[in-house]
C-alpha cells in the first residue's frame, strides 16, 4: 500500500516535471493557446499549430529577449 | 516550530558570516572552493529571507489580491499567466548571458576577493533590487518597457534617453561579446568547426520546426543537442587532419568579418530558420553547462590558487587597466548587477506572471542565480594556477610575444606567479590547441578552468580536450544567440527610429529596410569588433570597460525610474532602497568615464593614448607602412572617447530631470501622478492557478 504511494507519488513529480520542461521550453504553448482561446476569444480565428509558432518567433525577437 | 526555524536562520547567517570571514582572511597558498560556495550560498538564503521580504511588504506591498495583467488580458499569445516555477527559468535563461561568466573572469586579475565580494553584495544590494522593482512597476503597468514607463513616470526626454542608451549599448555589447568569440575561435580549427556546424544544425532543426513538426520545440532540441555533441567529438578529427584543420584555421580579422556576414544573415533572415532554432539550442546547453558546473564544483571542491588580493588593485593589471575602484565594479557588470537585465523585467515576464507576490521570487530570485554563477565562474578562473591565469590573458604587447619572454615576465611578477613556456605547452596540448598565449576575453581562459573541474569529475585528463572545447562551444553557442537576437532587435530600433524620419523605414516586412538596417547595425557593432580585433593591446582593455560602463549607466537609467515611481507612491522613508544603489552606480560610471577618456596613461584613457600615438607620428617615429593604421587607432581611441562622453551626459541629463521633478514633488509644487493601471481583484484561488 505504501509502495503504490509511493510509486503514484514519484510519477505525479515526474509528471510535473515533463510539464514544467515543456511550458519552459516552449513546446506546450500551442496547447495553452487553444485553451486560452476557447476561454476569452470572444469569436476570433483560432490559428493553427504552425501560425501560432511563427506568431509568437517574430514577437519574441523582435524585442530584447536575452541578454548579455 | 517558530524557535527550530529563527534558530535555523541564525545558523545559516552564521556559517554565511563565517565563510565570508574565512576567504576574506585567509592569506595562504590555495583556499578550498568550498568556502565561496558557502559565503555565497548562506548570504544569497539571508538576503532573499530578510531584505526581498522587506521590499516585498514595506515598500512595494506586494498585493496577490489584485489582479496581473496575465490573468486580465490574458490572450494565450502575449499575456499568458504562467506557473512561478516555469517563469522562473524563462526569466532566469533570459537573463543569463555571457556577462556573468566573462565579466568575473577578467576581474580575477584583481584577487578573488574583491570580485567575489561584489558579486555577493552588488546582487543582494544592487542587482536584484533592480530586477524585482522594475519587473513590479511593469506589472503594475500593463507590462511598460522601461523606456515607457521613464517617459510616463520621468519625462519625455527621460524616454527619449532610455530608447537611444538601450541602442547605443547594444551596439557596444554585440561588438564586445563578438570579439569574445574572435578571441577564443582564432587559430584554432576544433573551436571553429564545433561552432560553423552549429548553423547547419539550426537551419535543419528550423525546417524541422517550420514544416515537418511545427512548434516541437522538445524533440527538436534534443535532436539539436545530441548533433552539437557529435560535432564537439568530430571538432576532434577535423584538428588532427592537417587538410581540414587548415580550412577552420581563421586569422582575428577573417573571424571578424566572418561573424559580421552570420550576424547580417540571421538578422535579414526569417526568424523561423535560424535565429530562434539556435536560441533553443543554446537555452539546453547553457543549462545544462550551468547545472553540470556546479556540480562540478560540489564534487570536485577545487583549490583556489589566486591571491585574495593582487598587486594590480593598483590599476596596473596586463588583462585591462585601472584600479580597483571604479574597475571592479564595472567589469563586473552582469553577475552583480545589469541594466539590460532591466528590459527582461519589463519585457515579457511582467506579461506571464500569475501573481504580483510572484514577483519577489522571479525578480529577486532569479538574479541571486545569476550572481551564483558569477561566483561559479571566479572559482573556476581562480582555481588554475594564476601563472596559467595570466599568461591566458595577457596581451603579447604586455608581457611579451614569445613563451619564453611572456612566462618570464608574469613569473617576475612573484611567487604566486610562477609559469614556464613548457607547462603552457603541455596544457595547450592537453586541451587539443596549439597554443594558449594571447587568448585574451576570459572565455578560453574560463573553459580552461571548467574543464579542469569537469575532467576531474568525469573522464580525467584524458577527456581534459573534449570537456575544454565543450566549454568553449557552450560559450560561443550563446553569445552568438544574443549576437544574432541582438542584431534583429536592434534592427526594429534603427527601423523605429528611421520611421520619424520616414515613415516607409519602419515596415519591418520592407525588403530595403530590412536590407538597410541590418547593415547599419551590423557596421555599427561590426566597427567596435575590428578595432578590438587589430588593437594592440587586445580590444578588451577598451572595449569591456566601454561595454560595463554603458551597462552601468543603463542600470542607473533604471533605477532612477524606480526611485521616481517609489517617491510617487510616497514611499519616502524607503527611498534608500533604490537611491542608494543608484547612487553608488552613478558616482562608479562617471568615475570610469572620467578615467576612462582622460587618464593620462596612454593604456587608461582614450585621449592620451591617441595623443601619444599623434606624438610618435609628429617625431617620424611610426614608419610609412604602419602611418595609416596608427591614424586609425587614434581614431578609434577618439571615437571610444566620444560613445563614454555621450552616454554619461545621457544618464546625466535624465538624473537632472528626475531630480527637479523629486524636488517639485517633494516640495507639493508637482503633483505625484502614477500611471499605474487601476485595481481589479483577482478572480482566482490559488488552486485554479495550480499552486
Amino acid at each position: 500500500m505504501r509502495d503504490d504511494r509511493t510509486i503514484s507519488d514519484a510519477k505525479t513529480f515526474a509528471l510535473r516535471i515533463w510539464r514544467g520542461v515543456r511550458e519552459w521550453c516552449g513546446d506546450a504553448a500551442y496547447e495553452r493557446y487553444v485553451v486560452s482561446h476557447a476561454k476569452h476569444s470572444c469569436g476570433a480565428v483560432l490559428l493553427n499549430r504552425e501560425e501560432f509558432y511563427l506568431e509568437q518567433l517574430q514577437k519574441r525577437y523582435s524585442r530584447v529577449s536575452r541578454c548579455c | 516550530m517558530k524557535f527550530l526555524a529563527a534558530a535555523a536562520w541564525i545558523a545559516v547567517a552564521l556559517g554565511g558570516a563565517v565563510a565570508l570571514g574565512k576567504i576574506a582572511l585567509y592569506r595562504g597558498e590555495a583556499i578550498s572552493a568550498t568556502w565561496f560556495v558557502v559565503a555565497a550560498v548562506c548570504c544569497y538564503l539571508v538576503a532573499y529571507r530578510l531584505y526581498s521580504a522587506f521590499i516585498a511588504a514595506k515598500l512595494l506591498a506586494l498585493d496577490d489580491t489584485r489582479a496581473t495583467p496575465a490573468e486580465r488580458l490574458d490572450d494565450g499569445r502575449d499575456f499568458v499567466p504562467t506557473n512561478k516555477w516555469v517563469l522562473f527559468g524563462h526569466h532566469f535563461a533570459a537573463i543569463a548571458g555571457p556577462g556573468p561568466l566573462v565579466g568575473p573572469t577578467l576581474a580575477a586579475q584583481f584577487g578573488y576577493l574583491p570580485g567575489t565580494l561584489w558579486l555577493i553584495a552588488g546582487c543582494a544590494f544592487a542587482g536584484c533590487v533592480q530586477d524585482f522593482i522594475i519587473l513590479f512597476c511593469s506589472i503594475r503597468r500593463d507590462g511598460k518597457t522601461l523606456g515607457e514607463m521613464a517617459r510616463d513616470e520621468v519625462s519625455k526626454r527621460g524616454g527619449f534617453i532610455a530608447q537611444i542608451a538601450v541602442l547605443a549599448i547594444m551596439v557596444i555589447l554585440l561588438g564586445v561579446v563578438a570579439l569574445v568569440i574572435v578571441n577564443a575561435l582564432k587559430s584554432s580549427p576544433w573551436a571553429t568547426f564545433t561552432l560553423a556546424m552549429t548553423i547547419p544544425i539550426a537551419l535543419l532543426l528550423g525546417l524541422y520546426l517550420r514544416f515537418l513538426r511545427p512548434g516541437r520545440v522538445l524533440e527538436a532540441s534534443v535532436i539539436g543537442v545530441a548533433l552539437v555533441m557529435f560535432a564537439v567529438v568530430a571538432g576532434q578529427w577535423v584538428a588532427d587532419s592537417p587538410a581540414w584543420a587548415h580550412v577552420f584555421t581563421f586569422s582575428g580579422v577573417a573571424l571578424a568579418f566572418i561573424l559580421m556576414a552570420y550576424g547580417f544573415a540571421a538578422s535579414a533572415l526569417p526568424v523561423w530558420l535560424l535565429l530562434a532554432p539556435r536560441d533553443y539550442l543554446s537555452a539546453f546547453i547553457k543549462a545544462g553547462a550551468i547545472f553540470s558546473l556546479a556540480a562540478g564544483i560540489l564534487i570536485v571542491r577545487p583549490e583556489v590558487h589566486m591571491p585574495a588580493l593582487t598587486k594590480f588593485i593598483d590599476g596596473t593589471g596586463p588583462v585591462f587597466a585601472g584600479k580597483i575602484f571604479p574597475f571592479c565594479f564595472i567589469t563586473i557588470a552582469c553577475g552583480a548587477i545589469s541594466g539590460f537585465h532591466s528590459l527582461i523585467s519589463s519585457g515579457t515576464t511582467p506579461k506571464m506572471i500569475q501573481r504580483e507576490g510572484h514577483a519577489r521570487f522571479i525578480g529577486y530570485g532569479a538574479m541571486l542565480l545569476e550572481s551564483f554563477v558569477g561566483v561559479m565562474a571566479m572559482v573556476a578562473a581562480c582555481a588554475m594556477p594564476p601563472g596559467v591565469y595570466f599568461a591566458i590573458n595577457s596581451p603579447p604587447a604586455v608581457v611579451g610575444a614569445t613563451p619564453e619572454i611572456a612566462t618570464a615576465t608574469i613569473s617576475s611578477w612573484g611567487h604566486h606567479y610562477q609559469v614556464d613556456a613548457p607547462t603552457m605547452a603541455t596544457l595547450a596540448h592537453s586541451v587539443g590547441e596549439q597554443s594558449l598565449f594571447n587568448r585574451i576575453g576570459g572565455a578560453p581562459s574560463l573553459a580552461v578552468g571548467m574543464a579542469q573541474i569537469f575532467s576531474n569529475t568525469i573522464g580525467g585528463e584524458k577527456l581534459l580536450s573534449i570537456w575544454y572545447h565543450f566549454a568553449i562551444m557552450f560559450e560561443a553557442l550563446f553569445i552568438l544567440t544574443v549576437l544574432d537576437a541582438g542584431t534583429r532587435v536592434g534592427r526594429f530600433m534603427v527601423q523605429e527610429l528611421g520611421s520619424r524620419v520616414w515613415k516607409p523605414f519602419g515596415r519591418t516586412s520592407w525588403l530595403p529596410g530590412v536590407v538597410i538596417s541590418s547593415a547599419l547595425i551590423v557596421g555599427a557593432w561590426g566597427y567596435f569588433l575590428y578595432q578590438g580585433v587589430v588593437d594592440p593591446l587586445g580590444g578588451i582593455n577598451s572595449l569591456w570597460p566601454l561595454f560595463g560602463i554603458s551597462n552601468q549607466l543603463l542600470a542607473a537609467v533604471a533605477l532612477v525610474v524606480a526611485t521616481t515611481i517609489l517617491l510617487k507612491m510616497g514611499k519616502l522613508r524607503w527611498i534608500w532602497v533604490t537611491l542608494g544603489p543608484m547612487a553608488w552606480l552613478v558616482i562608479i560610471t562617471m568615475t570610469a568615464s572620467w578615467q576612462k577618456i582622460f587618464d593620462p596613461s596612454p593604456r587608461m584613457g582614450f585621449l592620451s593614448a591617441a595623443k601619444g600615438m599623434a606624438v610618435q607620428i609628429a617625431a617620424g617615429k611610426v614608419p610609412a607602412a604602419k602611418l595609416a593604421d596608427t591614424q586609425r587607432l587614434i581614431f578609434n581611441q577618439r571615437l571610444d572617447a566620444v560613445v563614454t562622453a555621450v552616454l554619461a551626459t545621457m544618464v546625466l541629463v535624465l538624473l537632472v530631470e528626475a531630480l527637479m521633478q523629486w524636488a517639485a514633488i517633494l516640495s507639493k509644487r508637482r503633483e505625484a501622478v502614477l500611471h499605474e493601471s487601476p485595481y481589479v481583484a483577482t478572480a482566482w484561488t490559488a488552486e485554479a492557478e495550480g499552486d
